[in-house]
């Protein structure tokens, strides 16, 4: 498959990304020479099978985790040269995270949370991007809640919101609907939708979960540390026969590509 | 950021508690210390304030001191001269001396130590020291009054005829004209204060003249001025001060002796701190472990090194802060306590309302948040190493300690471990046992630095060893414990060092004071080998004895087998001062021979000195010198060294025979007189033989050598108590350690407590294995501070005796208690942190991540 030219500025770009764990005998090559650019603007949908390197790709672009060699441009700059420090200044400001669980922190309440990370860079939030992100997110009555009385539904959106508020260069956002029921997962995978079409905003999100990837604007496919594939304006049965194929040489599917029953778009 | 400090101490309050608890009982012990110096300064100067009223200056005596014939006087002169002083209004020469009061039944009215003290009327009604209660100041020779205590007790009424005894012993009749009262004041604690005319206390007490002379100034003149003029009109020698500075004088004079009792008390409180220093640093650092997806997500998005090491921070100032707050509230219950106290601890101290300045707080405030955040430092560290990808892993990693840390620990340990023990070993052969002691001390703490950095090491195999036993009776519960006290070393090491602290300083005084009773009970059976010793209490200025006419009844008597009699006086042998001492020939049969080092005793006749090499006056003498031997009354001779005896003797430096010491010293009293019952005669019989004779001299205290030994043991006893009482705050904030760190640990297992309980350990299963987890870290910190209370109980008692061996004593019994009473002190601790283990249900603690 050949790279899809997309007239479109990159948001990340990495270039030649190795990632080796432990050394010697025991050393594993999680990734083994990924090139990629996630376009700004768009969603993309990292997908493979476990162990495929789809999370330490996430990672390494996201500046969490360092590549033992290659590069990651993240507007501009170049992740891998970066301090402990430069790359804390970066998650503050050019950087939004999703997570698949513990997304927020305990102690505070959903609005504390979300404004967190400007609190952090000691900015002001914008007060009425804050108003219309709290009103896309239909957060409005539980902004005083702590964590532990939300449900996962709505930790998750207030989530979003918390990587939204600092108008990131891009979000990643890590299996987001992992832990929801599918209703609270549509409702998160829309707004991430909806926050690319209607805000311009650059959404990197690692699923393994079909359905949760045609939401994407286009699915990147690893295999074992490689770029395998991609699917541009993916829908949950194509991913799903991509995956089905790429898992045909000798590997039996694995049960966590399956299509889950019952969530459909 | 200040968000989330204050979220994270609204949520952690309960695990922050105990944290808090830890430095309110160390602040609150500090705190309490200096409220109660302060308070114990005010008090003495309110009560000096009573004897220096309206005295603008004061004329002291060169060196005044202890009211004894050798301290010097002013010349009855002095009162004349200072009253032609320009500027004096009124001026009053105040004499003090012993003068012995006999109660109704005859007997000595005293408090045990000293007999009763006498002082002038005073001329001058404005400067007198005290106020009269009822009747009147005695105006002429056999008139007396007496203070309100003292006729209380001894039940003397205004009119009644008291009797005292004068230099000679004898007996007179005095008219109780009046009663004092010295109001708050605790100047003469619980003697009997009698005020006589100066010729009586010059008749009766030899009183040659003036302990002090007070003067009032005349309007306009200043305490300064006046006192410069006095100066200058009396001799170079006499101390002359203002009222003020005077009134300054006494009551410092006072707190020097409650200072020493203040250091004490201080050096436990800071014992205390450290402790707490212990525990909060294992609290931070297990709070910082059980975060670390919380600081994780943080880094995440977007915080920095230096704010998450500011978080750690500022939570640990705001604790401290918090606990310092009520450290002071505790440590005005502690003054209180301790100025109710001080009593029973032998410093008598005027009852005083408690004050409160502002220095004991702002030193309250400034310790309890150093100490806090002192001991969140390396936990904050910690948590900057926390990396951002750690908020996306299911499990923490496991912090293992690197090779090269360890090895660092070790050089570390091995050096303070040589360096503590050469000080130690320097202390022990240290010539004067002063800087013995203080450098055994300093080799103790050095030493102790070193066990403190190689517990991490030794405590975990220690815990498995000691868990052998309980793994064997009870079974997998005992196995799971040993494995988890075992899991974190470092914490393990935290958690057992506090208790170590108190514990190996408990222990440590236990070896010493048993040492001590031992060593001195065997020296008492040595130099007293009888049963009763008979002294005389001192009366006016002279020095008196114990009339012969005693031993002589004493030697008629039934059911007493021997009797001796020892003379002392001072005196110099070439020279060099040494106290001179005599026994009567009977009594020198009846008492073990010295032990000569060198010569021999059957040499011992007329003409001769034995010297104890003790003595400074014996230092490079040999057998055989010739050695002239001058009394301070002026007589002298010559005589042959005959023997050097090892130590010294309570009889005196140098040892002439009965004779010659006469010859020298011509007396009729003796100035101890040491007797042994019959064999077979019980000792309320001997008791009664002996009083039998004494009952007719009021001044003759008989003191029974086995009361003394009753008394030694019983001080020994209070001493182990008190310093028992000083650690009882360090070892309460170790095992409030122990709870922590536990209920922490509870906390940080929970899904693992619910896997194995999943697995069939029963709820009783999981409650003993925490339980079991308690005893033996409590075990195991108790006895490596028993060890090291051993090792240095030792070291330090044998420093404590010089000229002869300490008798080493190890109070087994005492020490087995220690450990087992911590090991039960731990599992108490654990109960709470175990039922809620044991409570969680299983499957939402399964959930909880």
């Amino acid at each position: 498959m050949t790279i899809n030219a997309i007239a479109t500025r990159a948001a990340v770009t990495v270039c030649d990304l190795v990632k080796v764990y432990g050394s010697g005998d025991t050393a594993v090559r999680a990734l083994d020479g990924v090139s990629v650019e996630f376009p700004a603007g768009r969603f993309t949908a990292i997908m493979g099978p476990s162990g495929s390197g789809k999370s330490t790709l996430m990672h390494c672009a996201a500046g969490l985790d360092t590549a033992t060699s290659g590069s990651v441009l993240l507007g501009g700059t170049d992740l891998t040269r970066l301090s402990d420090g430069a790359l804390t200044r970066l998650r503050r400001e050019k950087v939004g995270f999703v997570f698949q669980s513990f997304n927020l922190l305990p102690t505070l309440t959903a609005a504390q949370n979300i404004t967190l990370p400007l609190e952090l860079a000691g900015r002001r939030p914008d007060r009425s991007w804050y108003d219309h992100i709290v009103a896309a997110l239909g957060l409005q009555g539980r902004l005083h809640h702590t964590p532990a009385q939300l449900s996962g539904g709505q930790q998750q959106r207030v989530a979003c919101a918390r990587a939204l508020l600092g108008r990131p260069e891009v979000i990643f956002a890590d299996e987001p609907t992992g832990n929801l029921d599918s209703r609270s997962g549509v409702e998160v995978l829309a707004f991430l939708r909806r926050c690319v079409r209607e805000l311009e905003q650059t959404v990197v999100m690692v699923t393994h979960d079909p359905t949760a990837a045609s939401y994407a604007d286009e699915v990147l496919l690893l295999r074992d540390g490689q770029l395998v594939g991609r699917i541009a304006q993916p829908s949950a049965d194509a991913v799903l026969d991509a995956l089905r194929r790429l898992d045909e040489p000798g590997t039996q599917l694995r049960p966590g590509t399956q299509l889950r029953p019952g969530t459909g778009v | 950021m200040r968000t989330v400090t204050l979220a994270g101490l609204r949520a952690h309050t309960l695990r922050l508690v105990a944290t808090a608890l830890a430095i309110i009982l160390g602040v609150g012990f500090v705190a309490g210390t200096l409220v109660f110096g302060d308070t114990a300064r005010a008090a003495l100067f309110d009560q000096f304030a009573r004897t220096a009223k309206n005295v603008d200056v004061s004329v002291a005596p060169p060196a005044a001191g202890k009211l004894d014939a050798k301290s010097p006087e002013l010349p009855l002169s002095t009162v004349d001269a200072v009253r032609t002083v320009r500027g004096v209004a009124a001026v009053d020469g105040r004499m003090r001396e012993y003068v012995p009061l006999l109660d109704r039944t005859g007997k000595l009215v005293g408090n045990g130590e000293h007999p009763g003290v006498a002082i002038s009327t005073g001329n001058e009604p404005r400067l007198r020291p005290y106020d009269v209660a009822s009747g009147r100041v005695p105006a002429g020779t056999g008139e007396a009054a007496l203070d309100n205590d003292t006729a209380a007790r001894t039940g003397y009424r205004v009119g009644d005829t008291i009797t005292v005894l004068d230099t000679r012993q004898g007996k007179h009749a005095l008219t109780l004209v009046g009663l004092i009262s010295f109001g708050t004041s605790k100047q003469y604690a619980d003697q009997a204060v009698l005020v006589l005319t100066p010729g009586d206390l010059t008749g009766l007490a030899g009183a040659t003249g003036y302990r002090e002379v007070a003067a009032v100034a005349a309007g306009g003149v200043s305490q300064r001025t006046l006192a410069d003029r006095v100066r200058a009109a009396l001799p170079s020698g006499d101390k002359v001060s203002t009222g003020a500075q005077y009134q300054y004088d006494l009551a410092n004079n006072a707190i020097s002796q409650v200072g020493a009792f203040l250091t004490v008390l201080l050096v436990f409180a800071v014992i205390a701190c450290v402790v707490a220093t212990f525990v909060i640093y294992n609290t931070f650092n297990i709070l910082v472990a059980q975060r670390l997806r919380e600081l994780a997500l943080l880094r995440c998005v977007g915080a920095g090194r230096r704010q998450v090491f500011g978080l750690v921070l500022a939570e640990s100032t705001v604790v401290g802060l918090v606990g310092a707050a009520a450290g002071v509230g505790l440590g005005l219950a502690v003054a209180y306590g301790l100025f109710s106290g001080a009593d029973t601890l032998g410093a008598a101290l005027p009852s005083h309302a408690l004050v409160l300045t502002a220095t004991p707080i702002v030193v309250a405030l400034l310790l309890g948040v150093l100490v806090t955040v002192a001991s969140a430092l390396i936990p904050a560290v910690r948590a900057t190493r926390v990396p951002p990808l750690a908020a996306l892993r299911t499990a923490p990693a496991q912090q293992v300690g690197t090779l090269r840390g360890r090895a660092l620990l070790i050089a570390l340990a091995v050096l303070c471990g040589a360096a503590g023990t050469a000080l130690t070993v320097a202390g022990s052969r240290a010539a004067d046992n002063q800087t013995g002691i203080l450098l055994v001390i300093s080799g103790g703490i050095v030493n102790f630095l070193a066990i403190l950095l190689l517990s991490p090491l030794f405590v975990g195999p220690l815990t498995a060893a000691l868990g052998w036993l309980p793994g064997r009776l009870f079974g997998v519960p005992a196995r799971l414990a040993v494995a988890n006290a075992r899991r974190n070393p470092g914490r393990a090491a935290a958690t057992t060092t506090a208790l170590m602290i108190g514990v190996g300083l408990m222990a440590s005084a236990s070896v010493a004071m048993a040492t001590v009773k031992q060593t001195t009970s065997d020296q008492l059976d040595a130099h007293y080998p009888v049963d009763y010793i008979l002294q005389a209490e001192r009366t006016g200025r002279q020095h008196t004895g114990v009339p012969e006419q005693v031993a002589a009844g004493l030697r008629a008597r039934t059911g007493i087998a021997g009797v001796a009699e020892a003379r002392l006086d001072p005196a110099t042998v070439d020279g060099t001062s040494a106290l001179l001492g005599a026994i009567d020939a009977q009594g020198l049969a009846m008492l073990p021979q010295p032990q000569l080092s060198s010569g021999a005793f059957g040499d011992f006749r007329a003409g001769t000195v034995i010297m104890f090499s003790e003595s400074p006056a014996a230092r490079g003498k040999r057998v055989g010198d010739r050695v002239r031997i001058a009394t301070e009354a002026g007589r002298s001779g010559t005589f042959t060294l005959v023997g050097l005896a090892n130590g010294r003797s309570q009889t005196g430096d140098a040892l002439l025979t009965w004779d010659d010491f006469a010859r020298l010293h011509p007396a009729s009293e003796d100035d101890m007189v040491l007797v042994k019952a019959a064999p077979g005669v019980p000792p309320a019989a001997s008791r009664a033989a002996v009083e039998a004779v004494t009952s007719g001299y009021p001044l003759v205290s008989v003191a029974s050598v086995a009361d003394w030994r009753a008394e030694l043991t019983s001080e020994v006893n209070q001493i182990i108590l008190v310093v028992a009482a000083l650690l009882a705050f360090a070892i309460l904030i170790a095992l409030i350690g122990i709870m922590n760190t536990l209920s922490l640990s509870v906390f940080e297992r929970t899904r693992e407590s619910a896997l194995t309980r999943a697995l069939g350990l029963t709820r009783a299963q999981l409650r003993a294995t925490l339980l079991v987890e308690a005893l033996l870290m409590g075990a195991v910190g108790a006895l490596v501070g028993v060890g090291f209370g051993l090792v240095y109980g030792w070291a330090a008692s044998s420093v404590l005796f010089t000229g002869f061996a300490a008798v080493i004593t190890v109070p087994v019994t005492q020490l087995v208690l220690y450990v087992a009473l911590a090991a039960l002190a731990a599992v108490v601790a654990a109960v709470l942190p175990a039922r809620r283990a044991a409570r969680a249900s299983i499957v939402s603690a399964m959930a909880e991540t």
